[in-house]
C-alpha cells in the first residue's frame, strides 16, 4: 500500500467498569488505502464498533485509549486523531467532512423531530457551504444521486414517514454530503431486509467507483465481506486474529476462528440433512480475561501450555497476509517461545 | 372537553354531597355552640329556599341549569351572597400565582438539568441533586414558614397576601398590578421548589437516557458543536414528556399551593375552597371546583397542542 488514508497503530480502548476493565479493543493495527475498500468482520460484541468510535473519538468519556491513529489529508500534515480533544475544533472538521459514518439502525440514527432535509443541510452547512439555499441544492442532488423519488419533497419529510431502506438511502446520502475521503459503515445493511439490502449495498458500489472514497464496512455478515471488500481483517474479543484479501479470507483461511466462520456459512448444493456447522461455546465477556489466545476455550487446535499462557501476535506468515495463531511456528517464534512437546501444527 | 366538564360537576357535585348532613346542619350546631337560640322554622325555611330537602339530582339540575343558561354560580350558603364575585378575582390570582410558578419552574430547572445531565457526577450535578432533594422533600408550607421568617428577621418586612394594604381593596390599576407583581416572588417561590425539584430530577435523568441515543451519536459524527447539538438534540426530545405533563403540572400546583395560601395568606381559591368543603357549602365549593376544572382541561389542551407543534410524530399520525 502506497498511498495510506489512515493508520491505525496498536490501538486499545479499555473501559473501567464495575465488574472490571473491559479490554473492548486490545491493541490492533491496520491501515487502509486511498479509495481502497476495507472489511472489519467478527461476531457481535467483538469490539468492532467500538474500534471505529475510537477512531472517531466517539468512544465514551471514561474510556482508556491508548495507540495512535494518523490521518493523512489529501493536503496537509498527517494528523494524530487520538491526541485531539474529543470535542475539540480540530476533529469536529475530520468528522462528517473527512471521516463519514453510516450506522447499523437507520429508525433510530436520524432524530424524529427533525425533517430529513434539515438534518442534511446541516452537515453540509459546517462543512461545505453556509449558504442556505446551495446547502439545499447539495442535499437535494444528493438524495436524488442515492435513488429517492421525489428528492424535493423528501426534504421535507421525518424519519418516521420513510420506509427502512429509503432512511438508510438518506443516511447514505447525509454521510456522503461532504465528500468525505473514508466512509466507515457499521452494519450498513444488518437492520434490512434482503432484497433492500442488496440495493443497498449496489448503490455503496456506484457511489464509491463515483465519489472514489475509501470504505471501511464494520460487519459480521460474510456476503457483505464476499461483495464488497478487497481486504478483511478478522476480529475476535477486541483482537484482530486475521488479515488478508478476500480471496484468501474464503479459500485460504488461516486462523481457527476464521475457519469455523467460513464453515458455518451454509452452502447450496451440500447434503440437505447436513446439520449447519457452528463454533461451540460463546464468546466471552471481555471483563477482566486471562492470559492467552481470546479464542483458546473454544479452538480445536488449541495447544495446552501455550495457547492458553500467552497472547498470540499477529505475524505476517506470507505476502499480504497475517494470523495471530500459536499453530503457526512463525507466530511461536515471534514470541520467542518453543512449540511444547507433542502438539500438532497442522490444522 | 364539554363532557369531560360535565363529569366533573357530576362528580364534584356528588363528592361535595357524600358527607352526612349540609350546610344547614352545620350552622345548626355552629349556632348551638355558641349558645344562640335555634330557630327551627327558621332552618326549615333556609332548607326550602336553597332546596337541600330536595333529592341530590334536583339540587345539582338546580345548580347547572341556570350555570349553563345564565352564567349563574348560585348563592353562597356561607357568605350569604353570589358565588360568583366571590370567586372570579380570587380564580384570576390563583391562575396569576400558578402560572407565574410554573414559568419560574422551567425557567430554573431547566438549565440546572441541562447542567446537571452534561457534567454527571460533578459536584455541580451532586450539590444540585442534594438540593433538589431537600426541596423535594420539604414541604412547601415548612418553606413557607421559613421564608417568613427571613423576610421579618433580615428585611424587617412582613411578607403575605398579594398587595399592600393601601392596594387591598383598591380597584384595578397599573399600580395595583406593579405592587401584585413585587409581592410575586415569594408565593412563587414557595409554590415551585418542589415542582423544580422533581422537574430536575425528571429532565436530567430523560437528557441522560436522551444522550445515549444513536442520533445523538450521528449528530455528533457529522462534526456538530457540542452545546449546539445538546440543546437541537436531545433536549428538544427530552422536553416532549414535560410539555405533555404541564397539563397535570397546573392542577398540582393549584391545589398543592393551597396551605401554602393559607400559610402566606394569599387571596387564591385554595382557602376559600377549603372553607367552602368543610362549611358543606355545595354551591360555592362545586363552582370552584368546576372552574377550577375548566382552567385545567385548558391547559391539558394547551399542552397538547403545544406537543403537536413540538412532535412531529405526532402531528402525522392521522392524515397520512
Amino acid at each position: 500500500m502506497t498511498d495510506v488514508l489512515l493508520q491505525v497503530e496498536d490501538l486499545k480502548t479499555h473501559l473501567p467498569l464495575e465488574e472490571g476493565l473491559l479490554k473492548a479493543v486490545d491493541g490492533i493495527s491496520f491501515s487502509i488505502g486511498r479509495g481502497q475498500t476495507m472489511g472489519l468482520v467478527g461476531e457481535s460484541g467483538c469490539g468492532k464498533s467500538m474500534a471505529v468510535n475510537t477512531i472517531m473519538r466517539l468512544a465514551p468519556n471514561f474510556a482508556q485509549i491508548e495507540g495512535v491513529v494518523t490521518y493523512y489529508p489529501a493536503a496537509g500534515e498527517p494528523i494524530d486523531i487520538t491526541a485531539l480533544d474529543p470535542y475539540g475544533p480540530e476533529i469536529r472538521e475530520i468528522r462528517g467532512g473527512e471521516i463519514a459514518m453510516i450506522f447499523q439502525e437507520p429508525m433510530t440514527s436520524f432524530s424524529p423531530l427533525h425533517t430529513i432535509g434539515n438534518q442534511i443541510i446541516e452537515a453540509i452547512r459546517i462543512h461545505r457551504t453556509t449558504d442556505q439555499k446551495e446547502a439545499t441544492k447539495i442535499a437535494i442532488d444528493l438524495l436524488q444521486r442515492v435513488g429517492m423519488s421525489n428528492p424535493k419533497q423528501r426534504m421535507s419529510e421525518y424519519p418516521h414517514q420513510l420506509s427502512g431502506g429509503m432512511r438508510q438511502r438518506a443516511m447514505i446520502a447525509m454521510a456522503l454530503s461532504c465528500e468525505p475521503s473514508l466512509l466507515i459503515a457499521d452494519e450498513p445493511t444488518t437492520a434490512l431486509d434482503v432484497t433492500v439490502q442488496a440495493q443497498v449495498l449496489q448503490l455503496m458500489r456506484d457511489l464509491q467507483s463515483e465519489f472514489g472514497m475509501s470504505i471501511l464496512y464494520i460487519t459480521h455478515d460474510l456476503g457483505v465481506i464476499a461483495r464488497m471488500v478487497q481486504v478483511v481483517a478478522v476480529m475476535y474479543l477486541g483482537r484482530i486474529v486475521e488479515f488478508t484479501d478476500v480471496d484468501s479470507l474464503f479459500y485460504d483461511a488461516r486462523h481457527p476462528y476464521t475457519k469455523a466462520l467460513i464453515q458455518s456459512i451454509p452452502k447450496i448444493g451440500k447434503k440437505s440433512r447436513a446439520r449447519l456447522e457452528s463454533i461451540r461455546g460463546a464468546v466471552p465477556v471481555p471483563i477482566n480475561r486471562p492470559p492467552g489466545c481470546g479464542f483458546y476455550p473454544r479452538c480445536s487446535a488449541a495447544i495446552d501450555g501455550l495457547c492458553n499462557r500467552v497472547d498470540p501476535p499477529l505475524v505476517q506468515i506470507e505476502d499480504d497476509h497475517a494470523v495471530a495463531c500459536f499453530v503457526y511456528p512463525e507466530v511461536v517464534e515471534a514470541v520467542g517461545e518453543t512449540m511444547p512437546e507433542g502438539a500438532t501444527h497442522a490444522v | 372537553m364539554g363532557i369531560v366538564l360535565f363529569m366533573v360537576s357530576i362528580l364534584s357535585f356528588y363528592i361535595i354531597n357524600l358527607p352526612p348532613g349540609s350546610w344547614i346542619e352545620n350552622y345548626e350546631s355552629e349556632l348551638e355552640a355558641s349558645g344562640d337560640i335555634v330557630d327551627a322554622a327558621e332552618l326549615q325555611f333556609l332548607r326550602q329556599r336553597y332546596g337541600l330537602d330536595r333529592p341530590l339530582h334536583e339540587q345539582y339540575i338546580r345548580w347547572i341549569i341556570p350555570l349553563i343558561t345564565e352564567g349563574d354560580f348560585g348563592q353562597s350558603f356561607e357568605w350569604g351572597q353570589p358565588v360568583w364575585p366571590l370567586i372570579n378575582e380570587r380564580l384570576f390570582l390563583t391562575m396569576t400565582v400558578s402560572l407565574a410558578s410554573i414559568i419560574f419552574v422551567y425557567v430554573v430547572s431547566v438549565p440546572i438539568a441541562l447542567y446537571s445531565a452534561i457534567n454527571q457526577y460533578s459536584i455541580g450535578d451532586y450539590f444540585f441533586s442534594f438540593m433538589g432533594l431537600i426541596g423535594l422533600a420539604t414541604p412547601n408550607f415548612l418553606i413557607a414558614l421559613v421564608f417568613m421568617i427571613i423576610m421579618l428577621r433580615v428585611f424587617g418586612v412582613t411578607p403575605g397576601g398579594l398587595f399592600s394594604p393601601e392596594y387591598l381593596r383598591a380597584p384595578w390599576s397599573l399600580a395595583k398590578f406593579w405592587d401584585m407583581l413585587t409581592h410575586l416572588p415569594v408565593p412563587v417561590v414557595v409554590i415551585g421548589t418542589a415542582g423544580t425539584a422533581g422537574l430536575i430530577r425528571i429532565l436530567r435523568a430523560q437528557l441522560l437516557d436522551e444522550f445515549q441515543k444513536q442520533y445523538v451519536i450521528t449528530a455528533r459524527a457529522k462534526g456538530l458543536r457540542e452545546r449546539f447539538l445538546i440543546i437541537k438534540y436531545p433536549l428538544r426530545m427530552a422536553f416532549n414528556p414535560i410539555v405533555s405533563s404541564i397539563g397535570s403540572l397546573l392542577p398540582q400546583i393549584v391545589s398543592g399551593s393551597a396551605i401554602v395560601s393559607i400559610v402566606l395568606g394569599l387571596p387564591t381559591t385554595g382557602p376559600l375552597l377549603l372553607r367552602a368543603l368543610i362549611a358543606q357549602d355545595t354551591y360555592a365549593a362545586a363552582s370552584m371546583l368546576l372552574m377550577l376544572s375548566v382552567l385545567t382541561v385548558v391547559g391539558v389542551f394547551i399542552s397538547d397542542l403545544l406537543l403537536m407543534w413540538l412532535d412531529p410524530r405526532i402531528r402525522y399520525e392521522r392524515g397520512n
